[in-house]
């Protein structure tokens, strides 16, 4: 029985046991985050849409062997991640396939979330900037929050070279989001490089 | 200027250098010996503010509320879902028939189309979806190991499904391919698409599964299509299939 109570792990161990329903409350609960996922990733709706279905299937094809019972959302998101990077690979392949033009951030909510959705969607037009030999790292570090050691072996790449490529896609984005400006004409008011909102510390051109 | 074309190791500072030290990218020798530099410029730790600035950035974007999928991907998905339960209920029901011949065949073909009435394309879309998401998952994926049925304790193997005569090509071969993400010399993309245009076949597309195979004794592809609702193109192709050489060694539609 699919209870609307049932912790994530009973839904994965109903769906294991058979229960049919099990698995589409499961894709109910996460379809929606995990889409955001897939489209930050990938850009693109009709692919993030595909990626995510083949995820959602693969998870449940996957879910007898399931075992951690507190990490399900975790399970899931990776599950996601590899497909979004498999479609990625793909995408690489085909150097012909141009990216789309469309931002993944395009919300349909309106009132306060204004100012959100601008700064998503300056993130991720900035994003957009990078090759994908650096976005991709980029996204899985700073994004989705995978360790360096966690995404060079998704990427099947050396820590190294995640660490550099991330280096390079900060550095780049650090200049498109407008954090880093003149440092030769800021050299002489170093406070000023940056201020601090909360805590931490903000993009230049907001007061400019 | 940004100051990334400029020298590196002191003022005035390389932003790269400083993106590498701040990311672990530069050896622990030359980190241990820049670090004290840069702590005690602060036009380096104006840069480095930056970077961490655009770090936090990269953070609220994903704490970001995002919309929610679209009515119709989310239905897609959720026929999707559907289907593939289907499919399992169906491989989890009683069928005392191990050794499967033309006929039945035929008949179990009948007896999953009728089942399946979700439509050919969300079939199409799932079964497609099925073999992708299975070269999707890394082999430190949990549920990795999801090669054949998750939990069968029987086992079927009295015929390699793997070596057979092109005759013969049929449904042990779909079960024994689909979902795998073996495609041997058809591992490079653009390869696997001019040997589909060699035969005929949509360049763009995406096998469910694929599988090396002996056919009458010559090596081969066995690459699964799906036609439609629970109908699928075996095919299987040489090594030297690419453009203009079809390299055929077996193809069905079951």
């Amino acid at each position: 029985m699919t209870a609307a109570a049932s912790s994530d792990a009973d839904l994965i161990a109903s769906h294991a046991a058979g229960d049919p329903h099990a698995f589409a409350e499961l894709v109910r609960r996460h379809r929606d985050r995990m889409w955001a996922v897939a489209l930050r990733t990938l850009r693109d709706p009709e692919e993030a849409a595909d990626a995510l279905q083949e995820a959602f299937i693969s998870a449940f094809r996957a879910a007898g062997s399931f075992r951690a019972e507190s990490q399900v959302t975790t399970w899931l998101h990776r599950i996601v991640v590899n497909a979004c990077l498999d479609r990625v690979r793909r995408r690489q392949a085909r150097p012909t396939v141009p990216l789309p033009e469309t931002g993944p951030a395009e919300p349909v909510a309106a009132g306060d979330a204004m100012a959100e959705r601008e700064t998503s969607l300056v993130v991720s037009n900035a994003l957009a900037e990078l090759s994908e030999e650096q976005r991709v790292p980029i996204m899985l570090v700073d994004v989705e929050g995978y360790s360096v050691a966690e995404t060079a072996k998704m990427l099947g790449i050396a820590e190294g070279t995640v660490k550099s490529r991330c280096a390079r896609g900060r550095a780049k984005l650090a200049k498109v989001l407008g954090h880093l400006r003149n440092p030769s004409a800021d050299a002489n008011v170093p406070g000023d490089a940056t201020d601090t909102r909360d805590g931490r510390p903000r993009r230049h051109w907001e007061g400019t | 200027m940004t100051g990334i074309e400029r020298g590196s190791g002191g003022p005035p500072w390389s932003v790269d250098l400083l993106a590498d030290l701040q990311a672990g990218a530069l050896d622990p020798g030359a980190a241990a010996q820049l670090w004290p530099q840069v702590n005690a410029d602060p036009e380096a730790r104006a840069i480095l503010a930056a970077l961490e600035a655009t770090q936090a950035d990269l953070r609220e974007f994903a704490m970001a509320p995002a919309p929610p999928m679209p009515a119709h991907f989310a239905a897609r998905l959720d026929a999707a879902i559907a289907a593939e339960s289907q499919v399992r209920s169906q491989a989890h029901a009683p069928q005392p028939q191990p050794a499967p011949n033309v006929v039945s065949l035929d008949e179990a073909r009948k007896r999953r189309n009728r089942r399946l009435g979700w439509g050919a394309g969300f079939l199409a879309a799932a079964a497609a979806a099925v073999g992708i998401a299975f070269a999707a998952i890394p082999s430190t994926t949990p549920g990795s190991s999801v090669a054949g049925p998750p939990t069968g304790g029987t086992s079927s193997a009295a015929q390699d499904p793997l070596t057979f005569k092109s005759e013969d090509l049929g449904q042990p071969q779909l079960e024994a391919a689909k979902g795998k993400n073996d495609y041997g010399p058809f591992e490079d993309k653009a390869k696997l698409a001019a040997c589909f245009e060699a035969n005929g076949i949509k360049a763009t597309a995406e096998p469910l599964g694929a599988r090396q195979v002996t056919v009458d004794g010559k090596k081969g592809t066995l690459l699964v299509l799906v036609r439609g609702a629970g109908q699928f193109r075996l095919i299987v192709v040489g090594p030297d299939c690419g453009p203009g050489t079809p390299s055929k060694l077996a193809d069905k539609n079951i």
